[in-house]
């Protein structure tokens, strides 16, 4: 009995020990429970969710683009694909697979009697691969029939499509692209609404006009489903917007894109992409099966265009401009920008040669006009040296400074020497006793020499400065940095060559050449602005029919006196005038072929020939406002001569493409009755006169 | 004291038991019998539409003197004789001018049809508005996917075909679909059959209308949709309804769509047209 009592009293306290150590696990589970019950819910009901759920973001279609008479130049056309519902396949799938399993093992067997025909693991692995593509194979043959087309499947994508762990699997796969109206007819016509095939359009770019304008408009090309080019829905509801909180790697894992989309690369599509063009993508939330396969959708939304834009740009003004560059200059560099005067808008914005951007996707294509240079809008990207087309500023720094007035006379030889060098003129003839308007009529060199040198570079740089030539401008497309704009002065020339700045220096920089350089877009708002009488022109590629009365460019008036104002107008009269005006081809005067006169439009001009690549290449510079009394628009067009083209000239080269475009603005927009010169009333028009007066 | 009858429940029981079997059973077994069902049950179904014809034969014949039924054939065949002759005058020419035009526009040749005329014998009461039975089966020719018109109109196709019997599928299914074309507009358009309302005439959808539609019909008029007969089943230009309200555009931009109000003769069907092509295409709808 004692013996029993002692047993009895012995066990206990093992029986506690377990007990407590019981407890201890038990205490402990509780505890793991309890914090992920209560403390890390959340993060694990998201986890949760997110494990099982992909969100599927759809593309929106761009918003169209149009000229300001509202022409079509960019809009989009629905691409229809054939697309299978794999989710809904796989049955069909699993039983193929069933299917080459059972007939391989037959075929081992009777190869050789006795084996079992057990398969390897690796060709398992490749029967798993095989049978979904067998079963799509299947479903395109009929798809085939039933359109006419004789596609093949694409074996590798399939694969790589339903891969395991693959996002793609919860999205359907393409198995035709791009079904024409006729098919797209016998598909939907002949395939019943509840085949696991279905069409699903997407949005494609498409150019009505063709490369039309296609540097300013730009281009898109596929972002290949890209994540990265994927924007952020901020309307959705909050499940939706669960996933864009995601760590990078767990967005790749449970989001993609229906499709790919369209990323904007250059031009007024990729200025005007977000919250325009690009639209609000729609989303697709779905579960999805242990296996990765769709199982049902939660909630969506389709996505919504993208804004339409009107740009200012009159689509007939810009064929014409680029139709004469083709036709004139095949092969060469070649631009032309026209602006409305009034509001600055940018009517033409031309380049030769021009690109299609429906094919600018392909390598090759691409490649080939990057590597020439011409994929840039060089109107408002390449800056070059102005030549004779900057002498309207040397002769407004140099009024302005008191240096010369209109009637000052300077006697201009064959050259003029500086030192021991001789500037030349640009005709080997002297053009003898020339004033303000003579000279730019005929574009002297020696008597912007002259006056240069007696009005000295601050004062000239700083004209040229005043009219914004070294900085961007206020155009919402890529335009050239403000490093690539120079107006050269004597501190720019010791920090980039160490030499101090020579006289030589100033007469260079006069006639626009050494090392100033600017762009068309701005030497053509300069002139845009002389025409205003004003420094500045805000420039913009957008039409707001607002602005038809005029705005407020941000410069100032010039401030010249009238009469002084009035002469530099002759002078750029004149220079549009026979039989001496270097830029009478502008008016279709003078013995180039293809060229007409203007019938009633007056025009004013100033041409430009300056040398590049070592004086072995011309660049051809025009610049042109109409109608003189009453300015609506100011052109520019340069041509890029190629090495060896030294005989390239603004008015023989240049001045013709201007007097294409001016004919069909004339034709368009021009009409007899106009209103009452906005020249100062003080100083009426008083035309041309040719020659000028001694006093 | 009465004693409570009791209801036997052996019947229930059995009736539970059947259905749980039916419930059970793989679908194609209830295909199979459902099929065979049908086919007991046709020849009923046609009885029963052929006993309303003779009903209605007589009830005319009845109420209508003997000599105006005389004077009704002699006049009608007259008119018959007459319409006749330019029927046959009528389609000469237009066979003869389509040719010419179709030869000048290099147009692909088009299906050629044969045509049937089927009388309805009943509605499918399961699906009361989506579906027809006509008295014509297997044995006339009908195949599976055959178009079915009455007068310019669509009616359906041909969705199931028995030995005497067919079923078709009307032009209010939603899973009836065909390529069409749009007033003002030659390019292809889809229309597809709409979810039914009750109490209210069947509707379908047109989709897929290209975004740069821009028709206007003039004051009152409105937009019909046509097949467009680029689909390889149907001919072109029979109608199937008109644009109810206005064509909007997609929240994406890509497409027109608007709502369709079926023509009205498909509420009041008699007697329908089989189309059985002269040579069947591919068609994945049987």
């Amino acid at each position: 009995m004692m013996d029993d009592t002692n047993s009895n009293d012995t066990v206990p306290w093992r029986l506690y020990l377990a007990g407590g150590f019981v407890f201890i696990l038990f205490l402990i589970l509780v505890l793991r429970l309890a914090t992920l019950q209560l403390l890390d819910e959340e993060g694990y009901k998201q986890s949760a969710n997110t494990q099982s759920r992909r969100l599927v973001i759809i593309p929106a279609p761009r918003g169209n683009i149009y000229d300001r008479a509202g022409h079509l130049l960019v809009g989009n056309r629905p691409a229809h694909n054939v697309v299978a519902d794999v989710a809904a396949l796989q049955n069909e799938m699993n039983e193929e697979l069933t299917r080459l399993r059972r007939e391989e093992r037959a075929a081992r067997r009777a190869a050789v009697p006795g084996e079992n025909g057990k398969l390897s693991r690796a060709r398992d692995d490749e029967l798993r691969e095989i049978a979904p593509v067998n079963v799509l194979q299947q479903y395109l043959d009929k798809v085939n029939r039933v359109i006419g087309r004789q596609e093949t499947l694409d074996a590798k994508a399939v694969i790589q499509h339903l891969t395991k762990l693959s996002r793609t699997r919860a999205i359907p796969i393409t198995i035709v692209r791009d079904l024409t109206e006729a098919e797209l007819a016998r598909f939907m016509e002949q395939v019943p609404v509840d085949y696991p095939l279905r069409i699903a359009s997407e949005s494609i770019r498409t150019y009505p006009y063709g490369t039309t304008a296609a540097h300013v408009l730009g281009y898109v090309r596929s972002d290949r489903g890209d994540l990265a080019a994927m924007p952020e829905l901020s309307a959705a509801a909050p499940e939706v917007l669960e996933f864009f909180a995601l760590s990078e790697e767990a967005r790749k894992q449970h989001m993609l894109k229906g499709f790919a989309g369209q990323e904007a690369v250059a031009g007024v599509e990729a200025s005007f992409d977000k919250d325009i063009l690009q639209g609000i993508p729609g989303h697709q939330l779905w579960t999805v099966r242990p296996n990765g396969y769709a199982l049902e959708q939660l909630t969506g939304a389709p996505p919504r265009q993208g804004k339409n834009l009107y740009l200012s740009l009159d689509v007939n003004l810009q064929r014409t401009a680029e139709q004469a560059l083709a036709q004139r200059f095949p092969g060469y560099f070649a631009s032309v920008i026209a602006l409305d005067v009034k509001t600055g808008e940018i009517l033409v914005c031309a380049n030769a040669p021009s690109f299609d951007p429906t094919r600018i996707q392909q390598t090759a294509y691409y490649k080939e006009f990057l590597k020439s240079g011409s994929l840039f809008n060089r109107a408002t990207r390449i800056a070059l040296p102005p030549g004779s087309s900057f002498k309207p500023i040397t002769a407004i720094a140099a009024l302005r400074a008191g240096v010369i007035n209109p009637d000052t006379i300077k006697d201009c030889g064959a050259y003029f020497e500086i030192g021991r060098r001789k500037y030349i003129e640009h005709d080997r003839n002297a053009f003898g006793r020339v004033n303000l308007v003579r000279m730019l009529q005929v574009s002297s060199n020696v008597y912007c020499y002259q006056v240069a040198l007696d009005t000295g570079i601050e004062k000239l740089a700083a004209e040229a400065r005043r009219f914004g030539l070294d900085q961007p401008t206020t155009l919402e497309i890529s335009q050239a940095p403000a490093s690539r704009l120079i107006i050269p002065t004597p501190e720019y020339k010791r920090k980039r060559t160490g030499e101090g700045w020579a006289l030589g220096d100033t007469a260079n920089f006069s006639i626009g050449q050494g090392s100033m350089q600017t762009t068309l877009m701005h030497l053509t708002s300069m002139f845009a602005s002389i025409a205003r009488n004003e420094t500045r022109t805000a420039i913009s590629i957008i039409h707001d029919p607002a602005r038809s009365s005029g705005r407020d460019h941000h410069g100032e008036p010039i401030g010249l006196p009238p009469d002084q104002y009035q002469a530099i107008i002759d002078g750029l009269v004149a220079c549009a005038s026979p039989p001496n005006g270097t830029g009478r081809s502008v008016a279709g005067y003078g013995n180039y072929s293809g060229i007409q006169r203007l019938g009633g439009l007056s025009v004013a001009s100033k041409t430009g020939t300056a040398q590049v690549s070592n004086n072995t290449a011309n660049l051809a510079w025009v610049l042109a406002f109409a109608p003189v009394e009453n300015p609506q628009i100011a052109i520019g067009v340069l041509i890029e001569g190629k090495p060896g083209d030294t005989n390239f000239g603004g008015g023989t080269n240049a001045g013709p493409i201007a007097n294409s475009v001016l004919l069909e603005w004339r034709k368009r927009y021009f009409s007899t009755e106009i209103k009452a010169p906005e020249v100062p009333a003080a100083v009426p028009f008083t035309g041309y006169q040719p020659g000028f007066s001694e006093r | 004291m009465a004693r409570p009858t009791y209801i036997n429940p052996r019947p229930f029981v059995y009736l539970a038991f059947g259905l749980v079997v039916w419930w059970l059973a793989p679908g194609f077994v209830r295909a199979l019998f459902k099929d065979a069902f049908y086919e007991f049950q046709a020849p009923l179904v046609l009885t029963q539409s052929q006993l309303q014809d003779i009903q209605t034969y007589w009830a005319v014949y009845a109420g209508t003197p003997k000599h105006d039924m005389i004077t009704f054939n002699r006049d009608l065949l007259r008119v018959n004789a007459n319409l006749t002759s330019q029927n046959n005058q009528l389609q000469r020419l237009l066979r003869e001018n389509n040719r010419r035009v179709e030869r000048l526009l290099a147009v692909p040749s088009r299906p050629e049809y044969k045509s049937i005329i089927a009388r309805v014998a009943r509605r499918d009461i399961n699906t009361w508005w989506q579906r027809l039975i006509l008295r014509r089966g297997r044995e006339d020719g009908v195949r599976i996917g055959s178009p079915v018109v009455v007068g310019t109109g669509v009616v359906g196709r041909v969705a199931k075909v028995h030995a005497t019997t067919c079923e078709v599928q009307l032009v209010s299914d939603p899973d009836f679909r065909i390529a069409a074309s749009v007033d003002g507009d030659e390019r292809t358009a889809i229309y597809q059959g709409a979810p039914n309302v009750p109490f209210v005439l069947p509707q379908g959808v047109v989709t897929h209308l290209p975004s740069d539609y821009t028709y206007t019909p003039g004051e009152g008029a409105q937009v019909s949709v046509f097949t467009s007969g680029a689909g390889g089943v149907f001919p072109g230009g029979l109608l199937i309804g008109i644009v109810v309200g206005e064509l909007s555009a997609t929240s994406d931009g890509m497409f027109f769509e608007g709502r369709v109000r079926l023509h009205t003769q498909l509420t009041s069907l008699e007697e329908v047209a089989i189309l059985i092509p002269l040579k069947p295409g591919p068609t994945l709808l049987e």
